[in-house]
């Protein structure tokens, strides 16, 4: 099963083990984020306040003892001792240090309530700020889908991590795969309208995921698809379609898209146009003749043209015309 | 093999993880209430349990062709399902379960210990029904009309993530089993000529079972100021050895579904994310084999990018994306079915195409305010293909495989793009784009030359009850070779009423329309008199339009612990296609007509929720769904049907 690339593969554990040793070191000593410059004091909060603690703040009022044990019970709760020089993740790490907010505390409604205007202002950040709340801490305890965040579309248009997670409560803060759909269409109504066409992938029906093909955190490719290639990502699925075949359709099944629509379609197997109008775009529409024998043969392309992606055994004329 | 090597990672999880507990539980004795901010550890409080279960029956009944419950196993089943989360810190359990039959199945679990210890399952299965396509023409033969075709599709996803206790070095495992097993219609060409064959076309049940796995190993760490990543993946494509079909007339029939084997190699390296600047790379060298024709493709990747923020409100990020691929094919055995006029062993296929491409981008995104961004990119793309010119040659009658267009070797093709969003408001926000693609040489004719996008999405509030979104997108295509012209709208309107109180409700619409038209070239018989066999069709206009609607809405009533939900939808589609000109009008004559579409699926559900004491509840769920095939075309073979289930369900929280 390992085959292939391995000198590639044997180069690169090698390189990681250099860096390990080299870099052992350095991991110890704690890394702070240093606001260099406008945009990254916009995420460090009030300079002029410090840093008291949950407890203290927990102690002057109750209202978020909840939310607490929701955070905790993450997978960013209470995870790493405090002389690992990473850093450490509670209420002060995204709001900013509260010894502020908690002396200026007052009672609003009969209930206490601290000073939230001294916290920083989350809510209005610029939207890659707010993404910066979380890379700080994620950038120095990997998060593997984070690779591509800075250069992908969501951050290029203003998606920050706030509007998909809910930082505050879930095991592991994803998103569930029942609730993904729900989530997307609210930026993509079009696509819901798209999965609600008579033909399409079973994402309403709860088993295919926009995640299944998308990465929202970023991704090398356009649309933020997954995979190297259209055809490898439709192959994780349809890997029978995929070839390489003996006998290729030319390169037009390496983008799927040429022929289908992946979300939904008025037609039949997702085509972008019914058959057999498809074929006619780059075929000559050979049977649309009045003899006899075509006359017989008068069908739909892939009825004889059935390993229309490809195949691996000749035609009845020892040709490539995927009719087997 | 790899059923042993889950096995025993799930075990080395499970092992690690019982060994921490133990030190944890230790430590957590004199630990304090909860975390402290200076010596953050394992608080020593257990959230309580919760979730819910239920368990019922569904009752599930057709009328007509199974299309109208595509997804859908087509028989009553006991359902039952739970959400679990148990969370004793520092350990985390959560699983759910959504049985709705044996075939049709969701599931999750997952088990963390702190960040050292992630376990996720993921698996579901699905019963897709696909039409019975009829055959047409004069001679033909269904060796088994009215057969059910069907895959059963189960997906099994299983991750392991080990982390270094308060070090960023992780180890990663991830696997996937996916499995479509099932009876599906093979339909095929059976002969040229009526004396050798009774019948043209034959069509009949293939069972299948392929199974596509994938296993992920890695490992990931930060190194300094770089985090690196270096993963090894194994794909596999088994299709169980099915290699030929029985047939009545001709014997056996090869119909051959490859082995796959995919082997890839990953590199990752990326900056930390300081915020001003970042960078990351990543190379990919893989490897993928088709174990029956030995067909191979080897490929390579790079990808690199820069993202800078040099300012407050202004960022650049510069991006490359190499891939090159390496394709080749060996020669396949002569075909067994009809002999040839001159007997070969062996038959060398058309060299493949291969490539070289290079992309570069350029993005940058300026907030002048907070409430207003702007973002222009611009990408130029290099592809070179080989072996291209070889797929240009022409075919028996000396007509070029592709009419009007070749296929090139060189590719060039710039892309700029344009956007703008701004919220001005808290009750309103806006987002439009526009996109322009220019391809020097187009390589097929349904691709277009000049690419014209634009999107709009418009969101107001304009009272707290009431929201509403407008979107309309726009494409449209030219290719003055192939003289292909082509455009596709979008537009859809969505509201969501909460007048308070009781009651929800939404609704949505949009609409689908893709106008095209092209040169078309059609064959003349060879009886036609000399000196042009072929027949050249211009501006074969194509159509598809549909609406597509929704409304949803719930109810609680006050007095009694009732709530009533209700959704409906529908969607109409349309289409045609015409070849033929007589007299400068289109007909429907000839082969147009088979490509005429006019659809309609409906559907919609009703569940009414009572709730009983001590987290006891009675749920009762109505569905429907009715499709309409009105044009009922042969060759899609019997669609109209109705799907209707009853859902009974007992309940429970806690």
């Amino acid at each position: 099963m390992f085959r292939g690339g391995g000198r590639a593969a044997l180069l690169a554990v090698f390189l990681a083990a250099v860096a390990v040793v080299a870099g052992c070191a350095s991991m110890q000593e704690n890394e702070p984020i240093i606001p260099v410059s406008e945009y990254e004091k916009l995420i460090v909060g009030r300079l002029d306040a410090n840093y008291v603690g949950d407890q203290a703040c927990l102690a002057k009022c109750h209202a978020h003892d909840q939310l607490k044990k929701w955070f905790d019970a993450s997978t960013m709760g209470a995870q790493l001792s405090s002389d690992s020089g990473l850093p450490l993740v509670n209420c002060e790490s995204c709001h900013g240090p509260g010894s502020l907010a908690i002396a200026n505390i007052k009672v609003v409604n009969g209930r206490p309530t601290c000073d939230y205007s001294t916290f920083i202002d989350l809510k209005h950040l610029p939207k890659q700020a707010q993404s910066l709340i979380c890379l700080k801490c994620h950038t120095q305890n990997a998060t593997f889908g984070l690779h591509y965040w800075n250069t992908s579309e969501h951050n290029l248009s203003g998606v920050s991590c706030f509007d998909c997670h809910n930082v505050h409560k879930g095991t592991d803060l994803k998103v569930g795969r029942k609730d993904v759909a729900a989530l997307c269409y609210k930026c993509h109504p079009e696509i819901k309208a798209q999965f609600s066409l008579p033909n399409h992938h079973p994402v309403n029906e709860g088993r295919v995921t926009c995640l299944d093909c998308h990465d929202p955190m970023g991704s090398p490719n356009r649309h933020m698809l997954k995979d190297g290639s259209m055809k490898e990502l439709c192959g994780n699925c349809h890997a029978e379609k995929t070839g390489p075949f003996a006998f290729e359709h030319g390169d037009v099944t390496e983008n799927c898209l040429n022929c289908h629509r992946p979300h939904g379609s008025v037609n039949q197997h997702l085509l972008k146009v019914r058959l057999p109008y498809l074929c006619y775009q780059c075929h000559e529409a050979q049977h649309e003749v009045t003899d006899n024998i075509n006359q017989q043969q008068r069908t739909i392309c892939t009825d004889c043209h059935t390993e229309i992606h490809g195949s691996d055994t000749p035609d009845l004329g020892n040709g490539g015309a995927f009719t087997r | 093999m790899k059923n042993i090597l889950i096995a025993l990672l799930v075990l080395t999880a499970v092992l690690m993880g019982g060994r921490v507990f133990a030190d944890d539980n230790s430590a957590q004795n004199g630990g304090q209430n909860g975390a402290d901010n200076g010596a953050q550890g394992s608080p020593d409080y257990s959230l309580p349990p919760e979730g819910n279960a239920w368990l019922g029956y569904n009752f599930f009944d057709l009328q007509g062709s199974r299309k109208a419950a595509e997804y859908e196993y087509p028989y009553g089943s006991v359902v039952g399902g739970f959400n679990m989360l148990y969370v004793p810190l520092p350990t985390r359990w959560e699983a759910n379960l959504d049985w709705v039959n044996p075939k049709s199945w969701d599931a999750n679990f997952s088990f963390a210990y702190k960040d050292m210890v992630k376990v996720d399952y993921t698996g579901w299965a699905l019963w897709r029904n696909y039409n019975h396509y009829g055959l047409i023409g004069v001679k033909y033969l269904d060796t088994e009309p009215g057969g059910n075709y069907f895959t059963d599709d189960r997906d099994n996803r299983l991750s392991l993530v080990l982390k270094w206790p308060d070090r960023p070095y992780h180890v990663f495992v991830k696997m996937r089993h996916f499995e479509k097993e099932g009876t599906m219609q093979a339909r095929f060409y059976n002969a040229v000529d009526p004396v050798v064959s009774n019948h043209f076309k034959e069509s009949l049940a293939r069972d299948i079972d392929w199974v596509t796995t994938k296993l992920d190993v890695g490992i990931n760490g930060h190194f300094g100021p770089v985090e690196a990543e270096y993963s090894h993946t194994a794909k596999t494509f088994d299709p169980h050895g099915e290699v030929e079909i029985p047939i009545l007339e001709r014997g056996l029939y090869p119909s051959h579904v490859p082995q796959y084997d995919d082997n890839l190699d990953t590199v990752k390296l990326h900056t930390d994310y300081t915020g001003r600047i970042v960078a990351d790379s990543t190379f990919i060298n893989g490897e993928r084999r088709n174990e029956h024709s030995q067909a191979d493709l080897k490929y390579r990747r790079a990808y690199g990018d820069v993202v800078l923020i040099p300012a407050n409100g202004l960022t650049v990020a510069i991006r490359y994306r190499g891939n090159w691929t390496d394709e080749t094919v060996q020669a396949v055995p002569a075909g067994t079915v009809t002999p040839p006029a001159i007997p070969i062993s062996t038959v060398t296929p058309t060299s493949p195409i291969s490539y070289r491409s290079n992309r570069a981008e350029l993005s940058v995104r300026y907030n002048p305010v907070n409430m207003l961004a702007f973002n222009v990119e611009y990408s130029y793309e290099n592809l070179q293909r080989y072996n291209a010119s070889i797929w240009n040659a022409t075919i028996a009658n000396g007509s070029p495989v592709i009419p009007y267009q070749s296929i090139p070797s060189q590719q060039n093709i710039h892309k700029i793009t344009a956007g703008v969003t701004s919220d001005p408001a808290r009750w309103i926000n806006f987002r439009g784009g526009v996109e322009y693609t220019y391809t020097g040489e187009p390589a097929y004719p349904v691709n277009p030359k000049n690419s014209y996008k634009a999107r709009v999405d418009a969101n107001i509030v304009p009272m707290p009850e009431l929201s509403a979104n407008a979107h309309y997108r726009l494409t449209v295509n030219d290719n003055d070779t192939s003289e292909m012209h082509s455009n596709y709208n979008n537009p859809g309107v969505g509201l969501v009423w909460t007048p308070g109180g009781p009651f929800t409700m939404s609704v949505n619409y949009d609409y689908f329309r893709y106008n095209l038209k092209r040169d078309i070239m059609l064959a003349r018989p060879a009886s036609e008199p000399a000196p042009n066999p072929r027949l050249p069709v211009e501006r074969a206009p194509y159509a598809d339009q549909s609406h597509v609607y929704s409304i949803s809405g719930d109810y609680a009533f006050a007095v009694i612990p009732l709530v009533l939900d209700a959704e409906f939808h529908q969607s109409f589609g349309s289409g045609e296609f015409r070849i033929v000109e007589t007299a400068g009008a289109y007909t429907t004559t000839g082969l147009g007509e088979l490509a005429d579409l006019a659809e309609r699926e409906t559907g919609g559900s009703m569940t009414a929720k009572y709730a009983l004491h001590k987290g006891w509840g009675l749920s009762a769920t109505y569905g429907i769904n009715n499709y309409v095939d009105f044009k009922n075309k042969p060759q899609d073979g019997p669609q109209n049907g109705t799907a209707q289930t009853v859902m009974m369900l007992a309940t429970k929280k806690w």
